[in-house]
């Protein structure tokens, strides 16, 4: 279909708009966004698709605002090779009326042939909305502002594909295919869930042969259970018929009644045998005590003989110590004689050699007293002697140290001495014999001169008065020398001294007087070491020895030698040895004696005990005798003894039986028998027992009927294993089945969009070399954009490029529905207002190349985008 | 001085038949019982001395209590003397089927055979002797004793036995419970009632087997009737009249096909027995087109609903899509590439999922159909 000319009159803001010679190829409608030129592609769907009877919001939506007016809308185009004629009125006396070159029609029959026409669907009521039933015009004709969405092909989809097909075939099947499909796919769906797991019918009767399984298993152990209980109360019903038909029980029993009674029997001797012993043990009691009665009086009667005998000794023994003691006592009092006459010999030893060391001692003081009184005059000369030399010194105050100082002042004033006789006048005198000179005042030496150094009166006998006037500058030279020789006269006179000369002698005094001393204290050092007050002392302490009076004043002193000491020494430690040795014989003596004294009266007290014990058994003895006499207790014996060896016989023979019956087997046998009886007894009762208990279980069991539930249970899974296999291979069937066909109809439809890319590349060759877009094979709308290796998804777009490609696609959609003899035009409303403008130059470019085969509408505001388009602009106002 | 007896064995009563789904299966297992009652009706009619029970009345020792009850009520009808010999199925173990029926209390008339003793219940005219099984298996010949069993002068010894006769049977590898095949003749038997093979068998001189009341397995033998037996007199042949009494026919048809499934279809409608009596195991080989097996399966379906159980083997069958198949799928398009590759999967023996190529053609043709049929 190709527009020729449009024209709209009071419709919506447009009162007139004529739009005409609208050529094949490109043509640009230029208007402002108030001018109308969107409303304008409006009118278009309007009277192509709108039934012209329409009403309600459509019929509204038509009307200029606040006005009631008709609108009424022409389009000429071309189609089929025919010029068509078409004019709407709405509203208000709706009209409709076609014209082409063979026919006229008018009001509804209008409406059925543009359907027919145009190849798109009537709304059924309400108005007609592009994606739904517009066919292809909704997909070419670009609303203003959804040029970058998605196509919204819509109903367009179905002129697509016819154009399609008839261009590559029916490779899609047609409705027949996707019947087929849709029943393939309804099949894997009853066994199949979306995760490929299966499920319905089939995954019942899974589930189904799974809890059959569990079934069975557990029937199979109760089966088993069972039989195992059957083959139980058989092996226990032939174990008690095996005692019934062996009377085991029986046997036990009888068994048991002989051992009892052997038991009885070897009891009875057992008895017997205590008995015996009971016996024996009485008879064997009467001899032993038959035995200690005698035994006791046998010991009486030695005991008596022994007590006599030791008394006797005893006696014998006393005498001869008492003997002994006689002698030693004799003998202890002539050892102590003797002792005492060596004791005092050891004493007059003693007194000798006391008078002797008594003699000597004094004889030693008097000259140590002598030699001490001796020194101590010395020492005391000497300290004499150093204590006036002290004296001495302390009367000097001269020290080196005050002499140098001295000397230091002297030397200053015989400086200022002879500076100020340098400056003063020197006045000698030489007076004639006797006559005297005074200088100011007072009386001068004449043989020595006066320096003058200020106005001074000498008065010279003789002659009178003279002064003289000394030069100046000399006064102070005076003054210094009379400071001078002031400190000078001061110092001496502190020191005790006249002068230098003086003050030295008395420093030599001084010195001399120190050395004395220093002399004098050594020799006191020599003659008192210890000091002389101790050596005093010590003079003090001999004076006192010697004034006590003497011991032996007949000993000479001569007489009293050291040889005549140690001859006395020597005689008194002889005595005193001897003294040593008689006293020990003596303590010897009588410690003996004592021994002996000590020794007699314990044997006269033993032997007075014994003459007791003597007398006491004597007299027990003629006591128990006279109870029993001794022949009498040996003749009870002998009959205790008889008894006794009697008794012992019995319990042998009672033993002997004993033993001869065997008791450790009877008890043994009887043992074993009641074990045995208890043993049959209870495995018999144990046996009906169990087997009655079986029995009860087998019987419960029963009613269930294992057994058959096992083989129903058996059977029923065999067959839903069988119908499993079935529905296994049906539900792989189903899969491979659907798998087949979706992948086959992938592959046709890979070959369905071919021509679509096919259109598609040229146009993107200019706009971006190396580019393609991706449809979607069922709705036809864009999914992506590959560039390179590289597929973005459409939304991911930027808007200009997403406008961009949608252009290009509708272009390519439309070539393809002109090669099915559909030629449509194509509208494009400020389909690119987001593209950039060297991108815009480019769609210009793309543009034109579809313009070679299509027409193409460009409704814009902005004329200047468009100038440079090479189109005719129809500008609306 | 004649004996009349009913022989019959294996009624194994109580046998579940789980593998045949619902109401059928249900009613397998009630008929049993219903055909014990037969039995019994028949002795009646017929006025036996007794019926000889030669094993395995019952499926096994673990049946329900309410099935051996109603078994007990089924024998009512006939109040003759009735022997049952414990059998592999129902050995006389401690404790069994017997010992729990003795404990409900069995009428007078009723005789277990659970040892090896004489029973003479007839005046003398005839002698009982039974070889119970008192293990499922036996190594020992249990008829041994028949020998040198006791029996009044002129009294009929019939011999009760349940086991397999030595190297006479076919498909017998088992040499358990073993019966020697001239037990009759040494214990000069009238007559040998065996039991164990469930068809109706000659197998020795005076030796046989009745076999199973009522059918219970597809095996081409003569199962279903019971012997009525008659003992003119010590020397006597033995007079054998075979009596029906069974219900279902269990029937086994195995057919091959080529291309078309009319043969199929015949072997069913060419049965003889009321189809709501037949028990039908149908193995189908060869190969058939989709579109007749199509038909074949809705065939099927209908024969399913008028025979009594019908169990389909079609493991053997082979779908063969033959070219007009496919074409009526489609000629062009995506269905035709899947086709096509779903058919070279189901022509290759070695693909691996050859079988579920094959299934998958059969499913997208049934589809096609549908679809077409709308």
């Amino acid at each position: 279909m190709q527009l020729r000319r449009i024209e709209v009159r009071d419709f919506r803001k447009l009162q007139h708009v004529v739009v005409e010679d609208l050529r094949d190829g490109l043509n640009v409608v230029v208007g402002d966004n108030e001018a109308g030129k969107s409303t304008l592609l409006a009118a278009l769907r309007t009277v192509l698709f709108e039934r012209h009877r329409i009403g309600g919001k459509v019929a509204q939506g038509m009307m200029p605002f606040g006005q009631t007016v008709r609108p009424e809308i022409r389009l000429d185009f071309d189609l089929g090779g025919e010029r068509w004629r078409l004019r709407k009125a709405f509203c208000q006396k709706p009209e409709a009326e076609l014209e082409g070159s063979r026919e006229r029609l008018t009001g509804d029959a209008v409406e059925e042939r543009l359907a027919e026409l145009l190849g798109f669907t009537p709304p059924g009521a309400g108005g007609s909305k592009p994606a739904e039933h517009q066919g292809a015009y909704g997909l070419l004709w670009v609303q203003q502002g959804t040029a970058h969405e998605s196509l919204g092909v819509g109903a367009g989809r179905d002129s697509i594909a016819s154009a399609l097909e008839t261009e590559v075939g029916q490779v899609l099947g047609g409705e027949r295919g996707r019947a087929l499909l849709s029943a393939a796919e309804k099949r894997r769906q009853d066994f199949w869930t979306k995760l490929d797991k299966p499920r319905g019918a089939w995954k019942d009767l899974r589930d189904e042969v799974e809890a059959l399984e569990t079934e069975r298993a557990e029937l199979v152990r109760r089966f088993e259970a069972h039989d195992g209980k059957v083959s139980e109360l058989a092996s226990r019903q032939d174990a008690l018929a095996r005692h019934a038909h062996e009377d085991s029980l029986g046997q036990a029993q009888r068994d048991l009644g002989a051992a009892r009674r052997a038991m009885a029997e070897a009891e009875r001797l057992d008895q017997g045998l205590r008995e015996a012993e009971t016996r024996g043990k009485l008879a064997s009691a009467a001899r032993d005590a038959a035995l200690d009665r005698r035994n006791a009086r046998l010991a009486l009667i030695r005991r008596a003989e022994e007590a006599a005998r030791a008394w006797n000794h005893a006696q014998v023994e006393s005498r001869s110590v008492a003997g002994l003691l006689a002698a030693q006592a004799a003998a202890s009092e002539k050892q102590a004689q003797r002792l005492r006459g060596l004791r005092e010999e050891l004493v007059s030893a003693g007194a000798q050699v006391g008078h002797l060391e008594q003699a000597l001692r004094r004889g030693r003081a008097r000259e140590d007293l002598r030699r001490l009184e001796t020194q101590l005059s010395g020492a005391e000369e000497a300290d004499r002697l150093r204590r006036e030399a002290l004296n001495v010194v302390r009367s000097i105050r001269i020290t080196p140290a005050t002499l140098r100082e001295i000397e230091g002042l002297q030397q200053r004033l015989d400086r200022a001495t002879a500076q100020r006789q340098a400056a003063s006048v020197r006045i000698d005198f030489t007076p004639e014999q006797g006559r005297r000179a005074q200088v100011d005042g007072r009386a001068h030496d004449p043989a020595t001169p006066v320096w003058l150094s200020q106005d001074s009166d000498l008065t010279l006998e003789g002659y009178g008065r003279l002064r003289v006037h000394p030069g100046g500058g000399a006064r102070d030279l005076v003054q210094q020398s009379e400071e001078a020789e002031r400190v000078l006269m001061e110092r001496l006179h502190a020191d005790g001294v006249a002068d230098l000369a003086q003050a030295r002698s008395e420093l030599q005094r001084r010195l001399a007087g120190e050395q004395e001393a220093q002399a004098q204290l050594r020799l006191i050092e020599a003659l008192a070491p210890q000091g002389l007050d101790a050596l005093r002392q010590e003079v003090e302490s001999q004076r006192a020895l010697l004034a006590q009076p003497n011991a032996d004043p007949n000993l000479s002193t001569k007489a009293s030698s050291e040889a005549a000491l140690d001859a006395a020494r020597l005689t008194q430690r002889s005595a005193s040895q001897a003294v040593e040795a008689a006293e020990a014989e003596a303590g010897q003596a009588e410690a003996t004696r004592v021994a002996t004294d000590r020794e007699l009266a314990t044997l006269e007290g033993r032997a007075a005990g014994l003459a007791r014990d003597n007398e006491a058994l004597a007299r027990e003895l003629i006591e128990v005798r006279s109870a029993a006499a001794d022949e009498a207790l040996d003749r009870v014996l002998g009959q205790a003894e008889a008894e006794l060896r009697e008794a012992q016989a019995e319990v042998a023979r009672a033993r002997a039986a004993l033993d001869a019956s065997d008791p450790e087997i009877v008890r043994l046998e009887l043992r074993r028998a009641e074990k045995a009886e208890e043993a049959i007894r209870a495995d018999i009762d144990r046996l009906t027992r169990g087997k009655r208990d079986l029995e009860v279980e087998l019987s419960a069991l029963g009613r269930e009927g294992v057994g058959e539930a096992l083989a129903e249970a058996e059977g029923k899974l065999e067959l839903r294993r069988r119908q499993l296999l079935e529905r296994g291979h049906e539900a792989e069937a189903s899969r491979l089945l659907h798998e087949a066909l979706t992948g086959a109809q992938r592959e046709s439809k890979d070959r369905w969009l071919g021509p679509v890319r096919e259109r598609v590349r040229p146009y993107l060759r200019i706009l971006q070399p190396d580019a393609d877009v991706v449809l979607n094979e069922t709705t036809l709308e864009i999914e992506g954009f590959r560039r390179g290796d590289r597929e973005e998804a459409f939304h991911d777009l930027s808007i200009g490029a997403r406008e961009q490609v949608a252009v290009i696609t509708r272009l390519a959609l439309a070539d393809i529905l002109r090669g099915s003899n559909r030629p449509s035009a194509v509208i494009l409303d400020d389909a690119l207002v987001n593209t950039d403008e060297g991108r815009l130059a480019r769609m210009h470019l793309v543009l034109h190349k579809a313009a070679e085969n299509l027409q193409v509408l460009v409704l814009t505001c902005r004329e200047r985008d468009f100038r440079q388009l090479g189109a005719p602009v129809t500008r609306i106002r | 001085m004649s004996f009349r007896f009913i022989h019959t064995a294996d009624w194994q009563v109580g046998k579940p038949f789980a593998h045949v789904a619902g109401d059928s299966g249900a009613e397998l297992r009630s008929q049993r019982i219903r055909t014990v009652q037969r039995i019994a009706e028949l002795a009646t009619r017929k006025g036996v001395d007794a019926v000889l029970v030669a094993g395995d009345a019952f499926d096994s020792n673990e049946v329900a209590d309410k099935t051996i009850y109603r078994t007990v009520e089924a024998l009512k009808p006939f109040g003759g003397t009735w022997v049952f010999l414990p059998g592999n199925h129902d050995a006389a173990l401690a404790h069994s089927v017997w010992t729990r029926a003795r404990t409900m209390g069995l009428p007078s008339n009723i005789v277990i055979a659970d040892r090896p003793e004489p029973i003479d219940r007839w005046d003398g005219r005839a002698t009982v002797l039974p070889a119970p099984l008192r293990r499922r298996r036996e190594v020992v010949d249990q008829t041994d004793w028949f020998d040198d069993a006791p029996s009044p002068d002129g009294s009929c010894r019939i011999g009760l036995a349940h086991g397999s006769v030595a190297g006479r049977l076919p498909d017998k590898g088992d040499s358990a419970n073993e019966i020697r095949d001239d037990r009759a003749e040494r214990a000069r038997l009238c007559y040998l009632a065996l039991g164990d093979w469930h068809g109706a068998l000659r197998i020795a001189p005076r030796t046989w087997y009745a076999g199973a009341p009522e059918p219970d397995r597809h095996k081409a033998n003569d199962a279903g009737n019971v012997h009525l037996v008659a003992i003119d007199g010590l020397g006597a042949p033995e007079r054998i009249e075979t009596i029906p009494v069974g219900h279902f026919a269990w029937t086994r048809l195995s057919v091959e096909l080529l291309g078309r499934c009319d043969k199929a279809i015949q072997a069913l409608e060419s049965l003889e027995a009321d189809p709501r009596a037949c028990v039908v195991a149908l193995s189908l080989r060869g190969s058939v087109t989709l579109s007749e097996r199509n038909r074949l399966e809705r065939a099927l379906a209908q024969w399913e609903a008028r025979l009594h159980h019908l169990d389909v083997d079609m493991s053997g069958l082979v779908d063969d899509p033959s070219a007009d198949d496919l074409d009526a799928l489609d000629t062009a398009g995506f269905v035709r590439l899947a086709v096509d590759r779903l058919r070279a999967k189901a022509q290759d023996p070695a693909d691996p999922e050859q079988a579920a190529a094959r299934m998958a053609l059969r499913m997208i043709y049934l589809d096609h159909l549908r679809n077409r049929e709308g």
